[in-house]
């Protein structure tokens, strides 16, 4: 499976992708272990290759970029998401990086583009449904999975906090 | 599973959700011998294999959290869009012309596991529909009647709210029955209004709908605001349907375990087939059943239990399928149908649902509280009931959740490229929403979502009616229920003016309305003033009415068979007619009233 190395590098993507920080996707104590084991679910559902190009082509852009977020994500967009499948191929590194996008946001992995919503999907543990990130970018939690105390509901949620939507600079290992 | 085979029992009850699972409980507290057969498995206390499967299904609907078992089969929401498709594959066989859109659970604790909780009582006007409106029937017992017992249920089954938000369209609240010096108050305090609550009170203030006032008011629930029956505060998990992870929320799994406490045997995996009568006395004297042992696998036994009193406590749709299920040659109608109002009268809360998006800057922070905690009850009675129904508007908690399945719609929407389905977004983004951009949007749309879930009246038509099948039988062999279905034009009326009123609300809010009727996935209601989508409410009611004419009902007021003396039943298939309020909470109060007078049938004994 996924050495140290690619897994700082699926998570720097994943930061970049989603816009939540590396530190929210991968904390430094996670019991559950959620982003390696969105990386090992990744290798084992994808095109054999296909997660390697696409970190590969990460790893070109970030050293490109000298550093500035902006041209991470221009390259992100346009040499990643951009990116469609030739055919007869129906996947590309741009629907995988997309995949990638609904499975941290979701907790769900997908394999049509777009997701058809009467038959496709598989939620990927019932961990990962209480790690959904979507929940969190609208100021709340998985239905059926909250940390909060009585009453909570009665006033507006806390601000958004920089981690989850100020990911302007993710951490990117530029070496 | 072993089990006593000479004991006399005074009771046998069948089915052990709320109404069965409280009186098994009351009379065994009262030194009553009680035995219920329940057909579902025995309720795991640890809930974390039901909320395993909630997490991992797909469809989060009512009845994904509790498994399927073809030896006790139950209707499924999924089942009911596809109910004419040569597919179809479903529990009910649906005739038609509308199929029944509600759904039920057979598990031991019954629908309580995936009620919403809400638990307002039916109003006073509720009880005289054909005498104050001229439509459909009354009831043979009166709000009076019923509120010392509405006081008693909200005790038992424990309800939050604070009476001064419930005294509305005549509803009356007295005095304590238990501290008759003390005037009543809930048994704990109200549930706090939500963020969307506040935010469509404040701006519906001072508006009226057919001259009737716009009025928000906060919904009484049996979920906890404070420590009661030793289960924990509500933590807001926006989850009661399809279910509470921490059991805030009643659910007669309760009354179950209360019940054995008190000395009740419950047979779980046991299925009530029929209903066996004395010819000589006219009295019930046993009851059939069969068993299974593993979900799927051949029935692994059957036999007859007596007792002197029986209680059928199944719900709308098994119970008139027990009753009729039980026709022999002397009674070629069935059980209990001298009347042949057995199975008819079948009843929903016809759903409408409506849907919003609040203007650019002004969320209302959804997905956060219990899934519903207000509602407009200010349209639930008045002088417009002569003409068309009457309705009460449900707030959700839960954003688009169940109008548009997000947040995961949504956000597919936003991550796919090219796509552009929610107006009002930026302009597409060529290969689609990422990074901070996504966060923002996701945070813009969805803070801003809110619905309404207008439950509506339905009428009791004879023609609306719940058969067994005879020819598609389930894997038991037990017959299937066949169910004929419509709603009627005053319902229709009523459905089209709550459309209509969830949008002067939206108008009035400065919300857009995304209130749309899709042909592929929705089952249409043609009303006065247009198409739209109707849904079940998970309240099926009507179908064994309580009434004082023998040949018009089934029950009397105490809920005791007017053909057999020692058969009550239970439920809201008692309901001769339905009202706005979810059933849940009457049930509860009329099984406490009906609880009385089994008492006193057997001291009479």
């Amino acid at each position: 499976m996924a050495d140290s190395a690619s897994l700082s590098q699926f998570v720097d993507l994943s930061a970049v992708l989603t816009g939540f920080t590396a530190d929210v996707l991968n904390p430094p104590l996670d019991p559950l272990e959620i982003a390696q084991n969105y990386l090992n679910f990744v290798e084992s559902n994808s095109v054999p290759g296909m997660l390697d190009e696409l970190l590969a082509t990460f790893e070109s852009i970030v050293s490109a970029s000298g550093g500035d977020p902006q041209k991470v994500a221009d390259g992100v967009q346009s040499q990643i998401l951009s990116v469609a499948p030739v055919p007869p191929a129906t996947e590309s590194i741009g629907t995988l990086a997309r995949r990638i996008i609904r499975m941290w946001y979701l907790a769900t992995w997908y394999t049509t583009e777009p997701p058809d919503p009467a038959g496709d999907g598989q939620v990927i543990s019932a961990n990962a449904y209480t790690r959904g990130l979507a929940w969190s970018a609208f100021q709340a939690h998985p239905m059926g999975y909250s940390e909060m105390t009585f009453g909570y509901w009665a006033t507006p949620p806390a601000p958004p906090t920089a981690t989850l939507v100020q990911p302007t600079i993710p951490s990117i290992n530029t070496q | 599973m072993t089990m006593p085979t000479n004991k006399q029992y005074d009771v046998i009850i069948v089915g052990a959700g709320i109404a069965g699972a409280i009186t098994a409980y009351k009379l065994a507290q009262s030194g009553k011998s009680v035995l219920v057969l329940e057909g579902g498995a025995e309720p795991d206390p640890d809930r974390a294999d039901f909320m395993d499967r909630f997490y991992l299904a797909m469809a989060k609907t009512p009845e994904s959290p509790y498994p399927n078992d073809p030896d006790n089969p139950r209707p499924l929401t999924l089942d009911i869009i596809n109910w004419n498709s040569p597919q179809y594959n479903g529990y009910f066989i649906q005739n038609g012309p509308i199929p029944f859109g509600s759904t039920y659970e057979r598990v031991a604790g019954g629908t309580t596991w995936h009620w919403m909780g809400t638990s307002l009582r039916l109003l006073p006007n509720d009880f005289k529909l054909q005498t104050n409106y001229g439509h459909g029937m009354d009831w043979p017992i009166g709000y009076s009647d019923v509120e010392p017992y509405y006081a008693l249920a909200e005790e038992e089954i424990g309800v939050a709210a604070n009476v001064v938000d419930q005294e509305y369209l005549g509803l009356t609240f007295g005095n304590d029955p238990t501290n008759p010096s003390q005037p009543y108050q809930y048994p704990m305090p109200g549930i706090p209004q939500s963020v969307v609550d506040t935010t469509i009170s404040a701006d519906v203030a001072g508006m009226t709908f057919d001259g009737n006032p716009v009025t928000v008011s906060p919904t009484p629930q049996a979920r906890n605001s404070a420590p009661y029956d030793n289960r924990r505060v509500c933590a807001g998990n926006t989850n009661c349907i399809p279910i509470c992870p921490i059991q805030a929320k009643y659910d007669a799994s309760i009354h179950i375990a209360k019940a054995q406490d008190n000395g009740a045997d419950v047979w779980f995996k046991t299925i009530a087939t029929s209903v066996t009568v004395d010819p000589a006395t006219g009295l019930i004297s046993g009851i059939n059943y069969k068993q299974y042992q593993t979900p799927g696998g051949p029935s692994s036994g059957s036999g007859t239990v007596s007792a002197k009193l029986y209680v059928l406590a199944a719900h709308a749709i098994e119970t008139p399928k027990l009753l009729l299920n039980s026709a022999t040659n002397e009674l070629p109608n069935g059980v209990a149908n001298r009347s042949g109002q057995v199975g008819c009268n079948l009843m929903d809360h016809p759903v409408q649902l409506s849907w919003a998006l609040m203007p650019q800057g002004r969320p209302l922070y959804p997905f956060r509280g219990p899934l519903s905690t207000s509602g407009i009850e200010s349209l639930r009675d008045g002088a417009f009931r002569s003409q068309r129904a009457a309705f009460r508007m449900e707030i959700g908690n839960e954003g688009w959740n169940w109008a548009n399945g997000d947040p995961y719609t949504t956000v597919n929407q936003l991550v796919t490229p090219g796509t552009n389905v929610v107006p009002g977004l930026t302009p597409p983004v060529n290969g689609g929403m990422f990074g901070p951009g996504l966060v923002r949007e996701v945070n813009s749309i969805i803070t801003r979502q809110f619905r309404f879930g207008s439950l509506v009246e339905q009428l009791p038509l004879a023609t609306n009616r719940i058969v067994p099948s005879k020819t598609k039988l389930d894997n038991l062999g037990i017959p299937r229920p066949e169910i004929t279905y419509d709603i009627d034009p005053y319902c229709r009326a009523g459905f089209g003016s709550a459309a209509d009123a969830a949008s002067q609300v939206f108008t009035r809010m400065g919300a857009t309305n995304f209130t749309t009727f899709n042909p592929l996935n929705d089952i249409p209601l043609e009303c006065p003033n247009g198409t739209f989508a109707v849904y079940g409410a998970g309240h099926t009611m009507g179908t064994y009415r309580m009434g004082n004419d023998p040949t018009t009902s089934v029950v009397n007021a105490n809920h005791q068979s007017h053909d057999h003396p020692n058969l009550f039943m239970l439920g809201s298939g008692v309901f001769p007619s339905v009202g706005t309020a979810n059933p849940t909470l009457t049930i509860a109060a009329l099984t406490l009233m009906a609880t009385k007078a089994m008492m006193g049938y057997l001291g009479n004994q």
